[in-house]
């Protein structure tokens, strides 16, 4: 029951927040493992979903900080799955996968927690109560974490451009 | 407005968050700077870029190891429940130091000198206590020699405490005046009431003449 309704999503969340399949794959695992063992502290009173988000994002920042040092591959996007619907032509193509690689390297180089927000909110459409929630924050770091967190993503995109103009 | 502020109104802008004065404001900004309105376009483009992050399907592999995960949990937890318990912590915690210090004296490569130190420190506490023994028993044998004299003066100083009179010697007027120094104990604090120099009483020799 638990891994029909939410093994995509903390599958996804996880892929979204390490950029590899093998890793994720793992991590979702780990995080199961961890919520079954946590499954008798819940608080009947919180929204389940959220304290399951919490303990996917808790367990995947850990995780990272953890073993930032040791994982170089973790810059290398898995590309073959930044395209994933198809498009209208190959030149299209290219230019979105492009794109969003260029997006996955500003993603990776922000800091973890500020990431975790921006995937929340921008890639999962969540709103900023949900967010703020799943992060134990008040709602107003959350907006000034996503603000600034798109701000540096932007800055990051426009360099690569204007360096790819240049050229 | 300068770019730094303007740049801060940008997520916002495009998320509809911004007052009519601070929308013109951003708008008029971006018209006229070329680096504002590039940083626009890059902003909507990253967001649009996340919104469509493509999503995944989990594979059958994941999944069948994802089912499985509760009997996992099951047979590892039932030999590690009963003592993680958090009551049992204590009680492992003195266990540990317990067998750190066993293990400490029985792998001390000075097993030896140790063993003499501590039948040394042994017999010392024996020697001490021994000691200690016989003054006691010096001390109580003393108090039994003077124990009459201590029970006639314990007396003494009850009766004399209870009754606060003169007597008079006829002799030539002269009178002897018992003088209690002891204060009313009423209004003395309660460290001072029951201090033995409280009770001390003198006699003292007045005089009067007689008609």
């Amino acid at each position: 029951m638990l891994v029909n309704t939410y093994s995509r999503r903390i599958f996804n969340m996880s892929f979204q927040f390490s950029g590899s399949y093998e890793e994720a794959e793992d991590m979702t695992q780990d995080i199961f493992f961890k919520l079954y063992n946590s499954l008798k502290k819940f608080d009947s009173k919180r929204n389940f979903t959220a304290w399951l988000l919490t303990i996917a994002k808790n367990y995947l920042i850990d995780e990272y900080r953890r073993t930032k040092w040791e994982k170089k591959s973790r810059d290398n996007f898995d590309e073959q799955f930044l395209l994933s619907e198809a498009q209208e032509s190959p030149e299209e193509d290219v230019l979105k996968k492009e794109s969003r690689r260029t997006i996955w390297e500003g993603l990776n180089a922000l800091p973890s927690e500020i990431r975790m927000t921006i995937i929340l909110r921008d890639i999962q459409g969540k709103s900023y109560e949900e967010i703020a929630e799943i992060m134990s924050l008040p709602a107003g770091t959350v907006k000034s974490r996503i603000n600034r967190g798109r701000l540096q993503l932007a800055r990051f995109l426009k360099e690569k451009k204007e360096k790819s103009n240049e050229v | 407005m300068k770019c730094e502020h303007i740049e801060e109104l940008l997520s916002p802008y495009l998320e509809d968050e911004l007052s009519r004065e601070e929308k013109r404001a951003v708008e008029e900004h971006v018209k006229s700077c070329e680096s504002c309105s590039l940083l626009l376009s890059s902003l909507e483009e990253t967001t649009e870029s996340l919104v469509g992050f493509p999503e995944l399907e989990v594979s059958d592999r994941l999944l069948n190891q994802l089912y499985s995960i509760p009997g996992k949990k099951k047979r590892f937890s039932l030999g590690l429940d009963f003592f993680l318990r958090p009551s049992l912590q204590p009680i492992l915690a003195a266990v540990t130091i317990v067998l750190t210090l066993v293990s400490f004296y029985f792998f001390n490569p000075n097993k030896k000198s140790f063993d003499r130190e501590i039948s040394r420190r042994l017999h010392l506490g024996y020697s001490q206590v021994g000691k200690l023994y016989a003054k006691a028993e010096s001390f109580t044998a003393s108090l039994g020699e003077y124990k009459d004299t201590i029970l006639v003066s314990l007396k003494n100083i009850s009766g004399s405490r209870e009754t606060e009179d003169s007597t008079s010697d006829n002799n030539g007027g002269i009178k002897w005046k018992k003088k209690s120094s002891s204060p009313d104990h009423r209004n003395l604090p309660l460290s001072q009431e029951f201090s033995p120099s409280s009770f001390r009483s003198e006699w003292v020799l007045s005089t009067t003449v007689n008609p």
